[in-house]
């Protein structure tokens, strides 16, 4: 977290890496990763003076990320900018991935939950952010935090199905023949 | 719980944890992201001191004299005058914006809306269900006897229903580049419509048209990797567009199967007599004559579509299309220049010539809708309460086609 107030370009400097992870994990695009950061430091910019001496840039960022992702106006602005008649640009290839533990499956059925859930599942497991945290983050309650959780997990298992049995059988075995019991 | 639904969240858990961290890694660098971000902040900071300074003009509402005729944006060239008297329109420019936090509440919605709360279209009285999930995506327009359905965003599922929601056509989406042309167009009657099916892979696909009662009465194969597709009924005879190529444009008879090509660049709309052409300068012809009645010289509005009354051409602006010229089809006058705080989705004119607007705003960090009307006389009030919703527009309004 930065704890000291920054001027701006240090700012993103110091958090942009991380900043693209995150959003790169929110929206499974580079593009659309590259479009939500940028949206979140532009409001930033355009709130500096506020918000930077508040030692809390960082969550107003993330906060920010977090909820223009999640929110259907923006879902919706991107099915609109589909619409066109010219040739769109080159897309960036997927990145290729060692697809260890069956990771692309996985990855999958985390594109396919709700944006909300896939922010907490984002916050949660990657961030590795408490409740009271992703709450905040959200601008939710808590408890909003544990149900959503419980249901992009629960969906999430149902969209494995055998291969989480499989995969989770199989990383155990690892587990056990690396601890040479 | 068994020893067995215990442990099996936990694995997964660990397994998310390792599948995020590594895919993290591959996120790009954006390397250009505080140069962006500086002029992103000016534009935006400029963009509040205009806004701010609109509020100060015309908060709200306007209450537009009658028979006013409101100016500013992109001003047409009349180059075949036939409007209202010159004497109506007033002197200044004077913008509408609109504040969901700051409107009166109204009277209901006079046209048919869709609810995605409850998900069911509603037409006076009448509610008609819709299998759609609170999340999806729905557009729908009314037919005699029905509606036709689009539910979700893409793929798509479309259908036309009967007025008890009864599926009596499936209907294939066509292109998804060209998300627009996904429902179909329909008569000014109601009684027909037409629409395109379209088979990517082969590149080539087939114009369909079908009475109000789901008979298919006429279908005409078009291909070569060319998506063309129904911009409208003229008549009884069918305006032809094509995302491919903007010179193309025919009218095309079902019923004889014969098509005659138009000297039109990429029609986007047509009311039955006149059509637009989209772009900077925007313009409209008369549909028997060919004659270019109107253009818009100037302007950054993109192309939006004409009100079934045949009353409005409206165009979009702004970056996040939050600006909506209303022009007079007339005349090419511009009627409204309405201003949202965030984002108009749609605009329907009700029966009485009021329009209604979808206006999307950011509240608190939360995104609501609402239904607004804009009355040409009188100041503009909630035709529905502000929702917020999973769904991308939690009331929606028709499409115009």
């Amino acid at each position: 977290m930065v704890s000291e107030p920054l001027d701006f370009d240090s700012y993103v400097a110091a958090r942009r890496r991380s900043l693209m992870r995150t959003a790169y994990l929110l929206t499974g695009e580079h593009h659309a990763a590259e479009d939500l950061v940028q949206t979140a430091l532009t409001r930033a910019y355009a709130a500096w003076r506020r918000i930077k001496d508040s030692g809390a840039v960082d969550a107003y960022v993330r906060r920010t990320m977090v909820n223009v992702d999640a929110s259907w106006w923006r879902r919706a602005w991107r099915r609109l900018e589909r619409t066109t008649d010219t040739i769109p640009e080159r897309a960036i290839p997927p990145p290729v991935v060692e697809d260890s533990e069956g990771d692309e499956q996985l990855w999958n059925a985390v594109q396919q939950l709700a944006p909300r859930q896939r922010a907490v599942i984002v916050l949660r497991y990657y961030e590795d952010r408490s409740e009271a945290e992703t709450a905040e983050l959200l601008g939710c309650a808590r408890g909003t935090v544990k149900s959503t959780s419980y249901q992009a997990l629960a969906k999430l298992r149902a969209a494995l199905g055998a291969d989480l049995t499989k995969a989770d059988l199989t990383t155990k075995a690892d587990l056990i023949e690396k601890d040479g019991r | 719980m068994n020893d067995h639904v215990d442990k099996r969240p936990d694995q997964l858990e660990a397994r998310l944890r390792r599948m995020l961290g590594r895919r993290a890694e591959h996120a790009s660098e954006g390397e250009r992201l505080a140069a962006s971000a500086h002029r992103g902040g000016h534009q935006l900071i400029a963009r509040r001191r205009v806004l701010a300074g609109l509020t100060g003009v015309a908060a709200v509402a306007i209450a537009a004299p009658v028979g006013a005729r409101v100016l500013g944006g992109p001003q047409p060239t009349r180059l075949a005058p036939t409007g209202p008297d010159e004497r109506e329109l007033p002197r200044k420019p004077v913008p509408l914006r609109i504040d969901l936090e700051k409107l009166p509440k109204g009277g209901p919605p006079r046209v048919p809306y869709y609810s995605a709360g409850d998900g069911v279209i509603r037409d006076g009285d009448r509610t008609i269900p819709v299998e759609a999930k609170p999340s999806d995506i729905v557009f729908f327009a009314p037919v005699e006897g029905g509606y036709v359905v689009q539910v979700g965003d893409l793929p798509a599922t479309s259908a036309l229903l009967d007025t008890d929601g009864t599926e009596l056509l499936p209907l294939t989406p066509g292109n998804e580049h060209v998300a627009f042309a996904l429902l179909p167009a329909i008569s000014a009657d109601g009684r027909r419509l037409a629409w395109s099916e379209w088979n990517g892979d082969a590149g080539k696909g087939t114009l369909m048209v079908a009475d109000a009662t789901g008979d298919i009465v006429g279908e005409r194969p078009f291909g070569k990797g060319r998506y063309v597709w129904p911009v409208g009924f003229v008549g009884d005879r069918i305006l032809l567009g094509s995302d491919a190529d903007s010179g193309y444009a025919q009218l095309w008879n079902p019923d004889t199967d014969r098509a005659t090509d138009l000297d039109l660049e990429g029609p986007f709309a047509t009311d039955g007599s006149r059509h637009a052409i989209p772009g900077g300068s925007s313009a409209v012809f008369d549909a028997r004559t060919g004659e270019r009645l109107w253009r818009i010289d100037k302007g950054s509005a993109s192309a939006g579509c004409m009100t079934k009354d045949g009353h409005y051409l409206l165009l979009q602006g702004g970056d996040n299309a939050e600006v909506l010229y209303v022009h007079d089809l007339e005349t090419g006058r511009l009627l409204f220049q309405i201003r949202a705080v965030t984002r108009i989705d749609r605009a329907v004119p009700e029966p009485n010539g009021d329009l209604l607007l979808g206006v999307q705003q950011e509240i608190d960090d939360e995104y609501v809708m609402a239904l607004v009307r804009c009355p040409v006389h009188g100041e503009a009030e909630l035709a529905t309460e502000p929702v917020s919703g999973t769904s991308a527009a939690p009331v929606a309004l028709p499409v115009h086609r």
